[in-house]
């Protein structure tokens, strides 16, 4: 997932992740596998939706 | 869209009356509380793991149906064999209209997602034999059923 950035690194809390900056990107969601069919990751999607709220 | 694409050409191979062995987690009405879902998941165990049954009623009251929806149906495409979700009274247009799922999806996306949610909605399958004992399914048997082949029957598209 694509964080926000923190380019002058001032994050105070910096043991926290930070925010998801971008919706989730084709490539991240259906990672290459063996097969060449398109699998989604479910894993990072649940945990995507899990921490960003509604779609 | 693609999820649900994809989604639907799982449920479309699939028979009326799917099997499944054990040992088999079986759940009920999710209706849209993802984040109950979710921590159904990680106490019940991991789906690469475990066979899991659902009985339908995925969307509709709970404000989440379209996040609940897009992980059953991320999670089918992974695991088609182990992972079964049956077709509950909610996954219809008559009962999304009524409740909650259709301005859902409607407001946060439009007419085409629904529509595709529809089309995947109707490619679910009907009940589920689990190991070959116990039959399972959203509602209740009809009184016109008198074998469990005639589901097979049973135009569902």
């Amino acid at each position: 997932m694509e964080y926000l950035p923190d380019p002058v690194n001032d994050r105070p809390v910096k043991d926290l992740p930070p925010f998801v900056n971008k919706s989730i990107s084709d490539s991240l969601l259906f990672p290459p596998n063996e097969s060449g069919s398109e699998i989604p990751d479910w894993k990072l999607f649940e945990e995507f939706m899990s921490k960003e709220g509604p779609m | 869209m693609k999820i649900i694409k994809l989604g639907t050409d799982v449920f479309k191979k699939e028979p009326n009356l799917v099997k499944i062995p054990e040992p088999i987690v079986v759940v009920g009405d999710i209706h849209g509380q993802y984040y109950d879902l979710v921590h159904m998941l990680n106490k019940a165990g991991d789906p690469s793991k475990l066979n899991y049954l659902f009985l339908g009623d995925y969307v509709d009251r709970g404000i989440f149906g379209l996040e609940c929806m897009m992980l059953l149906i991320s999670i089918k495409i992974n695991y088609p064999k182990k992972f079964m979700m049956l077709r509950g009274n909610h996954e219809s247009r008559n009962m999304t209209e009524s409740f909650t799922f259709r301005e859902e999806v409607i407001t946060r996306f439009d007419n085409q997602v629904y529509d595709a949610f529809m089309e995947l909605f109707d490619s679910l399958p009907i009940a589920c034999v689990v190991d070959d004992k116990y039959l399972a399914m959203h509602g209740g048997i009809s009184p016109e059923l008198d074998l469990i082949e005639e589901i097979n029957k049973v135009n569902r598209f």
